[in-house]
């Protein structure tokens, strides 16, 4: 009894469960071997822990069958709810978007071919370009040849074959025909030309946005822009004419040069001096035609800005117009120019106003404003606003338009003095109501000072 | 994906030593067919598959609570390893029987089928007498002698203060499972 009292109660489950120490334990078998008592206890203990452990696993393998019947329930219905969804999705894309989707789609398409279909392609506008060209110089051109080859029909092909050659940089054969052309020219065919013109007040405005179909119109009517087409052959000898005695101008120079260079430079030498004799009598010719011309240029002021010549500035369009710096008289009448793709609209000879676009108006200081002519595709401003701005008879007498990859400008071009500095990139601001500065090509700054009764105006280079 | 595994079979354990006994359906499920193929070429049948899975999953649940357990293999590497074992084991018992000369004339009285006959209705007993219970001692009882869990462990797990606590509790409702089973046993008596 006492010995029974020496073991805790809980003995028989710390030895079965193996948490007695080595000595403990030997004690307690000892003590089982003489009380057949403690080991019937130690038997239902052992009983016991092992059916709580039999039960405690049969409970553990219920319940991983039921988590596998459920997981696998579970997945399946989560397969078979995927399934559900995807085939909603299906439909509804089948049966909706699909459809919206391909309506869009047509939609944007049809938006883009219109937007296409009214953009002018770069083929196009060159062709455009080279036509209206063709149309002013073919009006001088017929006006040059003799009365058998004035055929519209038969002046336009090889007008084009020309500009492209001007195009390409070969613009001297051009010049040649022309002055050839001003050579050969008859008096007697001028004078008939002029008279089966109609008179300028009973030619009919044409559509001021050029087209192709107007511009072959007008091809295939030279004599209806009889008068202009005089006019504008003038100009074009008169430009001629310039070109001709600066290049003779010249010649001194370099033939001093040339003659400083030695004996080696004698045959150059006689090649200039022939060339100088050469373009000495063009000059003539060219001067003589143009004070033969009906339509006279009066101061003389030619304007021209077809500079075939210069390909760095990429002047690859260009339109002359040769206008007197007095006040026109009265009965002239607004004419209009269509060109193709430019947007200007109309030239006012008696208010000298060009319609075009004004695309830039800019605060340059605090009483001045700067003013820049673009020229562009679907412009919408109007020219009234830069009519507020040139509330004064500034002589314009002419305009470039020039292309680069994005944009086409309008620049104002001014009186012949401005046109040997070829001006390409002029900035008109307006400092006062009869002040301007002009700005050309970033670096020559000319104060404009218009005269009170617009006669006039003094350019006076900043130095 | 060989670390994305790696932490899939670290956090198998952790779950485990945290007593989510959602991982039992999951690992039965997942290799359910890799074990039960085993099983099924080996002789057994998808009953035998299914015990002995169960029983590999059991032992991994025992392992994972001891303190020095450290998980060196993949999760399906143990279980396929333990079950192989039971299987084997469960093969030699069988074919021990099998050797046995059935004598037609007289019962069946051997001593393992009535040990197991009489054991299977203590198991019974003891499972009818712990669900009886409430569900603090049948916890208690079950993590304890089953789940080998220590004292300390099932104080944090069931929310008791301290291991001592547990102690008393479990020592009082190991003698309520007993005085029960008496009374089933007295009432067994009774019927005969």
């Amino acid at each position: 009894m006492a010995e029974k009292m020496h073991f805790p109660e809980d003995v028989h489950e710390k030895y079965l469960l193996g948490e007695l120490t080595d000595k403990e334990r030997q004690a307690y078998e000892d003590h089982l071997k003489d009380s057949p008592e403690r080991r019937r206890e130690l038997e239902a203990e052992k009983l016991l822990i092992s059916s709580i452990r039999a039960a405690g696993r049969a409970d553990m393998k219920d319940e991983i069958r039921r988590q596998a019947t459920q997981f696998k329930s579970r997945s399946a219905s989560d397969m078979r709810d995927w399934t559900m969804i995807m085939k909603v999705a299906a439909v509804l894309c089948i049966a909706v978007i699909a459809p919206y989707m391909y309506y869009l789609s047509q939609d944007q398409f049809e938006m883009q071919n219109a937007s296409v279909a009214e953009a002018p392609t770069p083929a196009m506008e060159k062709e455009a370009e080279f036509k209206a060209e063709g149309d002013l110089m073919a009006g001088g051109l017929a006006d040059a040849a003799p009365p058998s080859r004035q055929q519209p029909a038969a002046s336009k092909p090889a007008i084009e074959r020309e500009l492209n050659e001007a195009v390409a940089g070969r613009a001297s054969s051009a010049e040649k025909r022309i002055r050839s052309n001003a050579r050969t020219r008859p008096g007697e065919d001028r004078a008939e030309n002029l008279a089966a013109a109609p008179p300028v007040d009973a030619a009919e405005p044409r559509p001021l946005r050029g087209k192709t179909d107007a511009i072959d119109k007008d091809l295939a009517k030279p004599a209806k822009d009889g008068l202009l087409a005089v006019e504008e052959s003038a100009e074009e000898i008169a430009v001629l004419g310039e070109a001709a005695s600066d290049d003779v101008s010249d010649l001194p120079y370099q033939a001093t040069g040339l003659r400083k260079a030695g004996p080696s430079a004698d045959p150059i030498l006689g090649k200039a001096k022939k060339k100088k004799q050469e373009l000495a009598l063009e000059s003539q010719i060219a001067s003589s035609a143009a004070e033969d011309s009906e339509v006279s240029a009066g101061s003389g002021w030619a304007a021209s800005n077809l500079d075939l010549n210069d390909e760095k500035t990429r002047v690859t369009e260009g339109v002359s117009y040769f206008y007197s710096n007095e006040q026109p008289p009265a009965s002239s009448r607004r004419r209009d120019y269509s060109l193709q793709q430019n947007q200007i609209k109309s030239y006012d000879e008696r208010s000298r106003e060009i319609a075009g676009t004004l695309r830039h108006v800019f605060q340059a200081g605090a009483a001045v404003i700067g003013i820049t002519f673009e020229v562009a595709a679907g412009a919408s401003k109007s020219y009234s606003r830069s009519r507020k701005l040139f509330n004064f008879p500034l002589q314009i007498l002419a305009f470039t338009t020039l292309r680069d990859s994005t944009r086409r400008e309008m620049r104002l071009v001014v009186p012949e003095e401005f046109m040997k500095l070829n001006p390409q990139n002029m900035v008109v601001t307006l400092r006062g109501a009869n002040d301007l500065e002009l700005r050309i090509n970033e670096e020559v700054v000319y104060d404009v000072n218009v005269e009170s009764d617009s006669s006039r105006a003094i350019l006076r280079k900043r130095e | 994906m060989l670390k994305l595994g790696f932490f899939r079979e670290r956090s198998i354990v952790e779950r485990i030593r945290q007593n989510d006994r959602t991982v039992l359906g999951e690992l039965f499920v997942q290799n359910e067919k890799m074990i039960g193929s085993y099983i099924v070429s080996h002789g057994g049948n998808d009953a035998d598959a299914e015990d002995i899975l169960q029983e590999a999953i059991i032992v991994l649940w025992q392992k994972a609570n001891a303190e020095d357990f450290q998980l060196t293999s993949k999760v399906s590497t143990f279980l396929m390893a333990v079950a192989k074992n039971k299987w084997m084991a469960e093969m030699r018992k069988r074919k021990r029987w099998s050797n046995q000369e059935p004598d037609v004339n007289l019962p069946d009285e051997s001593d393992s089928s009535l040990d197991a006959l009489v054991s299977n209705e203590r198991i019974a007993s003891v499972k009818e007498a712990l669900d009886s219970m409430n569900e603090v001692c049948k916890n208690i009882l079950i993590m304890f002698y089953f789940e080998e869990k220590s004292l300390d462990v099932i104080a944090k797990e069931l929310g008791f203060s301290n291991a001592g606590v547990v102690k008393s509790k479990k020592y009082q409702c190991k003698k309520a499972l007993q005085e029960r089973l008496q009374k089933m046993m007295n009432e067994v008596e009774r019927e005969l």
